[in-house]
């Protein structure tokens, strides 16, 4: 619980100092493209193509594997700086 | 910059993952089985061969005085002293009998000649529990077997029963959600101490909710190791995991490698699917918070042996710590509260931390700041990105002349129907001699060519393949001495 209220403090403290700035509910429309829908409705083909052809779930496994490592290799530069391997 | 990337497609990951939690209950259905000659049979007999002694029926209980199964059309029972059993072990005992309207038979066993037309067939069971009346509450489900009279044909028919209710069919009438049917241990239960036990559970899971990797977590700890000092309640459990390969109903079954001390256990049963953020958590220590992708969860608990009076001191003393972990709503009014006050709930809430209102926290973290402009946009590009809708594929058309301008024709191309329907009849058409299809044959190729691909990568990059980072020692010491 006390982490709760850690977060709850760094929520209410950051949630009320940028009070002032819009809040984001949608992408804008840019030259009439709205972006927010045709993300979204590209990103839901995109997930009903991956349920239809199954390569593509390995694909997207594999990919995310490898940002996994690349992850681990960010966390490992944070902590150990120059010593971090490659 | 790659960096970056990164981020944000963890940051996907993560917000994907959130939990989805749902209430497990059963509705129900009505079981009408219509002709043909039935017999009930103990699942563990292999391929629906007939047990000595007569028919038997899987798992089941006796709590109000008679189980009723009605058969319509013709239908027959072939019953003689029946088994009940539950997971293995068997727990009751006692005789089928047969009741058939206009006198058609006193006995239905092995009599389906005098059963045509629509007459009603009612079997009940007459038995009951050896030398107690106690009756466990749970559900059960029952296996009916298909029979051509004495020549058991292996085809049966499952459904669940509650004991109370209408019992549910499969086929007939699922569960409307994925759902934890019954678990053995039977909650409430005491179990021998002398010998292994039997862990198991039968669950329903709707297609829907079913993925690759899905699997059923059964987790149970002894209320007094809550005295333990250890860095996470995680380890006081010993889990098992049982993968669920298919929707619909799965049954799953295994003893423990040795007994089990006596004492109170808390059982906590989960259908999860997979998740990699579980994995990492269970990794790091945090099992506690690895409930992503659950689907359904049940607690209950059991009693190895018989108590000690030790056992009930510590059980009644931890108590209040099981209930704080199973609960989420124990608020810091048992602190601040004259009224609520609870001082074990008080400290516990200092110092064990819950999932619950984390989560809430942190989800309003991001539904708050992470959402104010210019960080917004990534924030609400990420809740698009990690999105599971589907929809289907667009269709398109072609309009084309035919000799002259005026006379046009239209082609319309269905990409769903193109991709799916084509993806399922290749699927439809075995290899030659086998029973494998095209995607049983090149999957595992296609996964072993994109896990080599990720391995060279990997050892690529940690083996300085793009010519050693700039803080590398080897690499730097090169480069001043011209060597690079």
């Amino acid at each position: 619980m006390i982490w709760y209220y850690v977060i709850l403090f760094i929520t209410t403290t950051l949630s009320a100092a940028f009070s002032w700035l819009p809040k984001i509910t949608t992408l804008p429309t840019i030259l009439g493209v709205d972006i927010d829908g045709q993300l979204s409705s590209g990103m839901a083909s995109f997930y009903g193509f991956a349920n239809v052809f199954w390569p593509i779930k390995d694909v997207f496994l594999g990919a995310l594997v490898l940002f996994a490592y690349y992850g681990i290799k960010m966390i490992l530069r944070f902590f150990l700086g120059h010593r971090a391997p490659a | 910059m790659r960096y970056s990337k990164t981020l944000s497609i963890l940051a996907v990951v993560l917000f994907s993952a959130l939990p989805s939690l749902a209430a497990a209950a059963p509705t129900n259905g009505t079981i009408t089985f219509s002709g043909g000659n039935y017999s009930v049979f103990n699942q563990t007999q292999a391929n629906g061969a007939r047990g000595s002694g007569g028919s038997r029926m899987r798992a089941g209980q006796y709590p109000n005085g008679t189980t009723t199964i009605q058969l319509t059309n013709g239908g027959h029972f072939n019953t003689a002293s029946s088994t009940w059993t539950a997971f293995g072990s068997t727990v009751w005992v006692g005789n089928w009998g047969c009741t058939a309207p206009s006198s058609v038979e006193a006995d239905c066993n092995y009599d389906a000649s005098a059963h045509t037309g629509s007459l009603t067939d009612i079997a009940h069971y007459a038995g009951g529990h050896p030398g107690t009346t106690t009756v466990p509450v749970a559900g059960y489900y029952y296996q009916l077997y298909y029979d051509t009279l004495d020549a058991p044909t292996g085809v049966y028919y499952e459904f669940y029963w509650d004991g109370i209710g209408t019992p549910i069919q499969e086929g007939a009438a699922p569960p409307s959600q994925t759902t934890i049917i019954s678990v053995a241990p039977i909650n409430n239960t005491t179990v021998s101490s002398s010998s292994p036990v039997v862990l198991g559970g039968y669950v329903y899971v709707l297609p829907d909710d079913f993925s690759d990797g899905m699997y059923l977590e059964m987790k149970y700890a002894r209320y007094s190791d809550y005295q333990a000092a250890v860095a996470s309640p995680e380890l006081l459990y010993t889990t098992y995991t049982f993968p669920i390969t298919a929707s619909g109903f799965s049954t799953f079954s295994t003893t423990t490698p040795s007994t089990l001390r006596g004492g109170q256990y808390t059982m906590t049963s989960t259908i999860k699917s997979a998740s990699m953020l579980n994995g990492v958590l269970n990794f790091f220590g945090f099992g506690q918070f690895a409930n992503f992708g659950t689907k359904t969860s049940t607690t209950t608990q059991f009693v190895v042996g018989e108590l000690s009076g030790y056992d009930k001191l510590v059980a009644s003393t931890t108590q209040a710590i099981a209930d704080y972990m199973a609960s989420s709503t124990i608020s810091f009014a048992s602190c601040t509260s004259w009224t609520s006050f609870d001082l074990p709930n008080c400290l516990n809430l200092l110092f064990v931390p819950q999932a619950a209102p984390i989560a809430a926290a942190l989800d309003n973290f991001k539904n708050e700041f992470l959402s104010y402009a210019p960080w917004g946009y990534l924030t609400r590009t990420v809740a698009i990105l990690s999105n599971t809708a589907s929809s289907s594929l667009p269709t398109f058309s072609v309009t084309f002349p035919l000799g002259s301008a005026a006379d046009l024709d239209t082609m319309t191309f269905d990409m769903q129907d193109m991709i799916a329907g084509g993806g399922t009849l290749l699927n439809s058409i075995p290899a030659r001699g086998m029973s494998l299809n095209i995607q049983d044959i090149l999957q595992p190729l296609v996964r072993l060519f994109i896990a080599l691909t990720l391995v060279v990568i990997i050892v690529r990059d940690l083996s300085h393949g793009h010519g050693g980072g700039k803080h590398n020692f080897h690499a730097s010491a090169a480069r001043k001495k011209g060597h690079v």
